[in-house]
């Protein structure tokens, strides 16, 4: 088996905090984590295998998982929001991103073309859902410690990561049908780094979301 | 770099807005971070003009608390202790014309109302703020506990731990009147028949503790309730007015002592 790439072993350290500190502790919905992220480095792992072992497309495998990713994060995101219209806002949009998936998966991109239609929308449901959860913590009336908050991080980690590839990904279909690898390399080494940074604001979230629960 | 100018053109322009993005997102990020600061402050801020408010709102009402009370024992003192003085004078004039048989009548009558001069007198100074302020704590609650011990319903016994000082006079009368609420409560809801009360002063702290052998009660009955006595209540308000820890322990059927401990008394 080749060597793993970095941010790899950055979902399995997030793994790692989340089992340490997720296990045993029922802090809905920071909870959800320790499965999402078992998934999470399954699925990479899995995906690795096919692409690098087998020489197998493992582009199907993403298509079920990525809408999972967003559906998750739409959750989590509408879980910890406080404000009721936002929370409506989200779980509304998550929904319909849920069924938009579905039907581009089953019915217009398929399982073998990668559904950079559910990735556009996914992407930009993430930058919209990251908003509203810091425009929540700004509304509230209580002392807030940003540095200590779950959805701070949360939503930092996915801002970064939807930023990094939101403007590549409306390109996407342009440079997949005039074969630029180039630009693809480029780019898939910036979206790498934004999983560095995703998956560290996550397990910052974790820490912050158990420090919270024993202060309670 | 690029293998033709198209791919350039296009990837340098995704990368500019790339950039672009994560460049506002760190400005988000860190506006997030001084809004909350910002925040933060104007909220603590608001908490700290709160308990200001509380507090003056305390310090009112106990100033008009104790200005009604002063009211009461000069009227006390200078009408009905009037009053009384001068049927004793009458009941003198009349004593030396009457019969033998009348004149024993009228020197117990003399007596009673001497003992209701005398009682209006200890209520009054009892109720008089500064006279409090004037006698000192221990005086003040010495005379308070004899007046009890004379009605002879009830055994009473100060102890003092430590050598006495005089605390601020506002403090001195908040004391007393939270442990005149904590006798009154004694007597009226535990049925106590003794009550030891206790002054320890320390050399930052004073503590006065209140102990009772009445029917106490389950603290955690107090706590659940929505309904906590009045009296327990503005103990509390009065003890967080001059910044004193109140705590009331009880078991049930085993009385209850109150303590209430004033920190940094100099």
């Amino acid at each position: 088996m080749p060597s793993l790439p970095l941010y790899f072993y950055f979902e399995a350290g997030a793994l790692i905090i989340s089992a340490f500190l997720l296990f045993k502790f029922k802090n809905k919905p920071i909870h959800w984590f320790l499965p999402f992220l078992f998934l999470m480095v399954c699925v990479e792992f899995f995906g690795l295998f096919y692409q690098r072992v087998l020489h197998k497309p493992n582009t199907w495998l993403y298509n079920i998982t990525i809408p999972l990713e967003y559906v998750f994060y739409g959750f989590i995101i509408g879980s910890l929001c406080l404000t009721p219209a936002f929370k409506k806002i989200i779980f509304w949009l998550t929904g319909l991103l849920a069924a938009w998936a579905i039907i581009n998966l089953f019915f217009i991109q398929g399982f073998n073309n990668l559904n950079t239609n559910t990735l556009k929308a996914g992407s930009t449901c993430m930058l919209i859902f990251s908003c509203l959860g810091l425009l929540d913590l700004f509304r509230s009336d209580e002392h807030t410690t940003l540095l200590a908050n779950p959805l701070f991080w949360i939503c930092t980690g996915l801002l970064f990561f939807n930023a990094g590839e939101f403007t590549y990904l409306f390109f996407f279909d342009t440079f997949l049908s005039k074969g630029w690898d180039q630009t693809a390399r480029l780019f898939g080494s910036i979206n790498n780094k934004m999983i560095f940074i995703l998956y560290t604001c996550i397990s910052i979230a974790i820490i912050c979301s158990r420090i919270q629960k024993k202060k309670t | 770099m690029f293998p033709n100018t198209e791919e350039e053109n296009l990837t340098t322009m995704i990368l500019l807005v790339t950039i672009v993005l994560i460049g506002f997102v760190c400005f988000v990020v860190l506006l997030a971070y001084l809004f909350t600061t910002k925040k933060n402050k104007l909220l603590r801020e608001k908490q700290l003009m709160q308990a200001q408010f509380k507090q003056e709102l305390l310090q009112t009402q106990i100033e008009i608390q104790s200005q009604t009370l002063q009211t009461v024992s000069q009227e006390i003192h200078d009408n009905l202790g009037q009053v009384l003085s001068l049927i004793k004078l009458n009941l003198g004039a009349i004593a030396a014309t009457e019969t033998a048989a009348n004149q024993t009548k009228l020197t117990n009558t003399k007596q009673l109302v001497s003992k209701a001069i005398g009682d209006l007198r200890e209520l009054s100074q009892s109720l008089y703020g500064n006279k409090i302020a004037e006698l000192g704590l221990v005086q003040a609650i010495d005379n308070e506990l004899k007046i009890l011990q004379n009605s002879g319903q009830f055994k009473t016994s100060l102890k003092i731990t430590g050598n006495a000082f005089k605390l601020n006079p506002q403090k001195e009368i908040v004391v007393f009147r939270m442990m005149q609420e904590s006798i009154n409560n004694a007597i009226k809801h535990a049925r106590a028949k003794n009550i030891e009360v206790g002054l320890k002063y320390e050399a930052a702290s004073f503590t006065l503790s209140i102990t009772d052998d009445g029917i106490g009660f389950d603290p955690a009955d107090l706590k659940s309730s929505t309904q906590t006595g009045m009296g327990l209540k503005s103990m509390k308000s009065r003890a967080r007015l001059i910044g004193a820890d109140f705590s009331v322990n009880s078991i049930p059927g085993q009385g209850a002592t109150v303590s209430v401990s004033v920190p940094d008394v100099s």
